[in-house]
């Protein structure tokens, strides 16, 4: 296990962090959106929803995806996909041990525990299926583990899957890339169908994203947020969470927005 | 000499028949259909765009009567925009799915009404109320739609920026 300072990206992440649009009361359901023959869902929420205007707080980041056809033919392949969050910030991994990526390979859920604990940032599912059948898939329901990593000097967070029943592991590698314009500071970036292989084809993901360490005795938290609504505003902002982007081979490429609120903790 | 009511019956026939292949002949494919929407929806959208740019600015900034007069157009336009788009030919299969699409676009109408309404009178708390009403009434309203693949037809709140 390497432990190495890091990324300096910034403090804050997640929800509160972009300029409100209006306000938003409810977490709807996941958005939609299709085209190509394609639909894609995206759904994200932070956890706490109440908490300071000003003073970032840890939080936890959910983000759950889907990709179906439109008319129940064969799952098209995706070939990359781009989650963007956190307006003014992104992921804080600062004194965080990094945990190889070569490590978690061909690992189960408890080998790669054993090896990277320590890196250990998030959790979620993820659903795969291989269409060596077109008429009956084979389905694969993985857990997942998200651990911290460094990828050519720059923060990565490598999602290890583990399924028992097909037996299957592999690490899909998201890389994290500072936006220095635009309303997102963070963006996840995996490349799939590298990662995936040419048969399977990813149908869903769901990971929350969490992990507070300490470093030389400070506290620190791998996401944090504030929720920063104008003075008068108490309530939610409909704020854009996250954006995420699709891109199928050969195409189409779908994006969807998923906007979430905040209450201001006093 | 065919006997008359024979004859009456296949004039109706062929009536019918030829209504029939007029109807069908009119009648659009979801693609077309679809495309002729998009080529209504996209001055509209564009329009919109123009319309609210500022907006966010101007609601972080409590500059709501602002904010109002900027949605109360944008408001003027989606209101335009549903009216014509709601006057094409639909595709048979997709009649009972556009009904309901519309039904919710109706409704979207009547939250952007109360959302100006809010601002301008500035009430911050009504405000946040019937705008959540709205964003949950337009993904609502995508999501009926979704596997028609519209672009310029789809709400998507980051054209008010």
């Amino acid at each position: 296990m390497s432990v190495r300072p890091t990324f300096r990206i910034a403090a804050v992440a997640g929800c509160a962090l972009v300029a409100v649009t209006w306000a938003c009361s409810a977490p709807a359901g996941a958005e939609q959106s299709g085209g190509g023959g394609v639909v894609v869902s995206f759904d994200g929420s932070i956890s706490p929803r109440r908490i300071p205007r000003h003073r970032p707080v840890p939080v936890s980041l959910t983000l759950a995806g889907s990709v179906r056809s439109a008319d129940s033919s064969a799952l098209p392949q995706l070939r990359r996909v781009e989650i963007a969050f956190g307006a003014r910030g992104g992921l804080d991994a600062t004194g965080l041990p990094a945990c190889p990526r070569g490590r978690l390979r061909d690992a189960t859920q408890s080998q790669a525990l054993e090896r990277c604990r320590s890196a250990l940032v998030g959790r979620g599912r993820i659903e795969a299926e291989v269409p060596l059948d077109p008429g009956r898939p084979l389905l694969a329901a993985a857990s997942a583990l998200a651990f911290n990593g460094i990828s050519k000097g720059r923060a990565a967070v490598w999602v290890h899957a583990y399924s028992t029943s097909p037996p299957v592991s592999f690490v899909l590698p998201f890389y994290v890339k500072r936006l220095a314009s635009g309303a997102y500071g963070t963006l996840l970036d995996s490349p799939v169908r590298r990662a995936l292989g040419r048969w399977p084809r990813l149908r869903s993901f769901r990971l929350t994203l969490e992990r507070r360490y300490r470093v030389g005795g400070e506290k620190r938290s791998y996401l944090n947020a504030h929720c920063p609504l104008p003075p008068r505003f108490s309530g939610f902002g409909g704020i854009p969470l996250a954006r995420a982007t699709y891109f199928f081979a050969p195409r189409p490429t779908l994006s969807t927005t998923i906007l979430r609120g905040c209450r201001v903790r006093r | 000499m065919i006997p008359r009511p024979i004859a009456l019956a296949a004039i109706v026939l062929v009536l019918a028949a030829a209504a029939s292949a007029s109807a069908q002949a009119t009648e659009p494919s979801r693609a077309e259909y679809v495309a002729q929407l998009e080529r209504l929806c996209k001055p509209g959208s564009e329009a919109t765009q123009r319309a609210v740019r500022g907006f966010r600015a101007d609601v972080r900034s409590e500059r709501l009567r602002l904010a109002g007069a900027k949605l109360a157009k944008a408001q003027r336009i989606f209101a335009g925009t549903v009216s014509s788009i709601s006057r094409v030919s639909r595709p048979e299969a997709d009649r009972a799915t556009l009904a309901r699409w519309f039904t919710a676009l109706q409704r979207e109408t009547i939250y952007l009404g109360r959302t100006v309404a809010a601002l301008r009178a500035e009430d911050v708390a009504r405000f946040q109320r019937v705008s959540a009403d709205f964003i949950h009434e337009g993904n609502k309203a995508n999501n009926v739609v979704v596997s028609f693949g519209f672009n310029y037809c789809a709400f998507k709140p980051s054209r008010f920026q």
